[in-house]
């Protein structure tokens, strides 16, 4: 066959453009927003189980309907949860400080 | 949809799964959605540059090559493709834990009624059909869980709109019928899951109604489906260029999105085929894509974009082709073509000569 879409699919079975196109001009942009839609995925499906599970927990009667909207911890729980904080930002942004150390 | 429709559907092994695959539903929606998604802006976007420069646009080269100057126009190609990429990966995964079970499941079904499945270990697939079509992983034959797949691949891809068989019933629902009015035997050619085929038989409940595709997993996965409705339609394995039937045989013959998935020769054979089966009066049914004359520029790339990187090896040669032309070429006469609209479909209804 002589169009391009032959061209680029012989009837072979093959992916058209083969399996794992760059299709941005910058191909580490490409790869940051294949990364930012696996990343909002995999948030969606956590938020949406968060969401099942506060749904479970009150029509089961183990929690208040704003119970976990009015949960204050005390201090330990508090500098737990800012230590847990801070340790999910410097593993997602180590890379721009290692970026800033080598300029 | 109903709860024993639902049950149809193949349920993702997991709450994850099943919370991913919608999340790239509502994906699409963003980017596709006529009213609100992100084509929306593209369609503005093409129209300020057409007055900007004083002319409409013209062929695809130009759309493409502003297109690609654009920073959208590359982000939506990015998103469409990684969006299938993710949901067949995911579908995939989700259905691989239970292979053996699903696997054992439909050949469990083999062999129930009420009607009956003819399977073809001998048919060889031809070359033009062993492509990965929509990206869906082994193509439409390759993998005995090809039906699944696809059930579910197709329930993102119609962002939901599919859910029910709505679509497959709307466009059922508005078949012709001979002029005569007579209608005994009714054919689905490339029927893949059945859903139209169920329809058809809704619809005609008193004719015998039969769906043939080439692909072993889908017509098992249909009659197992068509089973488990209680639907007494019956599938074959078999070619819709040859589908083995005698002359003069079916009242309706009905093709839903088979044409654009086909290289013009092959419809060709299949439209002649048609003639041949459907008895003098009968009537022939497709709903397929439109050519492009009156498309939008958008409309135009999104068609271009699927052929390069979205599977549809043959939509390109669909769209430029003269498909009444070829209707009427193997004696059928148009009845009428009906525009779906939106400039994405056409129903053709052409007679054979009573």
């Amino acid at each position: 066959m002589s169009d391009p879409y032959h061209q680029q699919t012989p009837e072979g079975g093959e992916p058209l453009a083969g399996a794992d196109p760059v299709l941005l001009k910058d191909p580490v942009t490409d790869a940051l927003l294949r990364m930012v839609m696996e990343v909002t995925a995999e948030l969606w499906v956590e938020r949406e189980r968060r969401m099942a599970l506060e749904d479970v927990l009150r029509e089961t009667g183990v929690l208040a309907a704003d119970a976990v909207e009015n949960y204050a911890p005390d201090e330990t729980r508090a500098a737990a949860v800012r230590a847990a904080r801070d340790e999910l930002i410097n593993g997602v942004f180590k890379e721009l400080r290692r970026l800033a150390r080598s300029t | 949809m109903s709860a024993a429709e639902a049950s149809l559907i193949p349920q993702p092994t997991s709450r994850a799964d099943a919370s991913y695959l919608s999340f790239l539903e509502g994906l699409r929606e963003f980017v596709l959605n006529e009213e609100r998604g992100l084509d929306r802006d593209l369609d503005r976007m093409f129209a300020q540059e057409s007055e900007r420069r004083g002319q409409p646009f013209g062929d695809l080269a130009s759309i493409t090559a502003f297109m690609e100057e654009t920073q959208a126009g590359p982000v939506r190609n990015r998103m469409l493709r990684s969006e299938q990429e993710m949901q067949w990966r995911r579908i995939q995964k989700t259905f691989d834990v239970n292979r053996a079970e699903l696997e054992a499941d439909l050949a469990a079904f083999d062999a129930r009624g009420p009607g009956q499945l003819i399977l073809d270990p001998d048919l060889q697939t031809p070359a033009y059909a062993n492509v990965h079509f929509h990206l869906q992983p082994g193509g439409y034959h390759k993998d005995p869980l090809a039906g699944h797949y696809y059930h579910y691949g197709t329930k993102v891809f119609f962002r939901g709109l599919n859910d029910n068989e709505r679509v497959h019933k709307g466009a059922a629902a508005a078949t012709p019928l001979p002029e005569d009015g007579q209608v005994h035997r009714v054919l689905d050619v490339a029927c893949s899951i059945g859903q139209s085929t169920t329809v058809l038989k809704d619809k005609f409940p008193d004719a015998q109604v039969w769906g043939i595709d080439h692909s072993a997993p889908m017509v098992r996965y249909a009659h197992r489906r068509a089973v488990l409705l209680g639907s007494d339609v019956n599938f074959a394995q078999r070619l819709a260029e040859d589908t083995r039937f005698p002359d003069d045989h079916f009242d309706l013959v009905y093709a839903m999105i088979l044409f654009h998935e086909i290289p013009t020769r092959i419809a060709r054979e299949v439209v002649a085929e048609t003639a041949r089966i459907l008895r003098p009066g009968g009537v022939f049914v497709v709903h397929d894509f439109v050519d492009t004359t009156h498309s939008t520029p958008l409309q135009l790339y999104h068609r271009d974009f699927d052929s390069r990187f979205n599977g549809e090896a043959y939509a390109q040669e669909f769209c430029h082709c003269d498909f009444s032309g070829m209707l009427e070429s193997a004696g059928l006469k148009i009845r009428r073509v009906i525009p779906d609209g939106y400039g994405f479909m056409n129903t053709w209804w052409a007679d054979r000569a009573g």
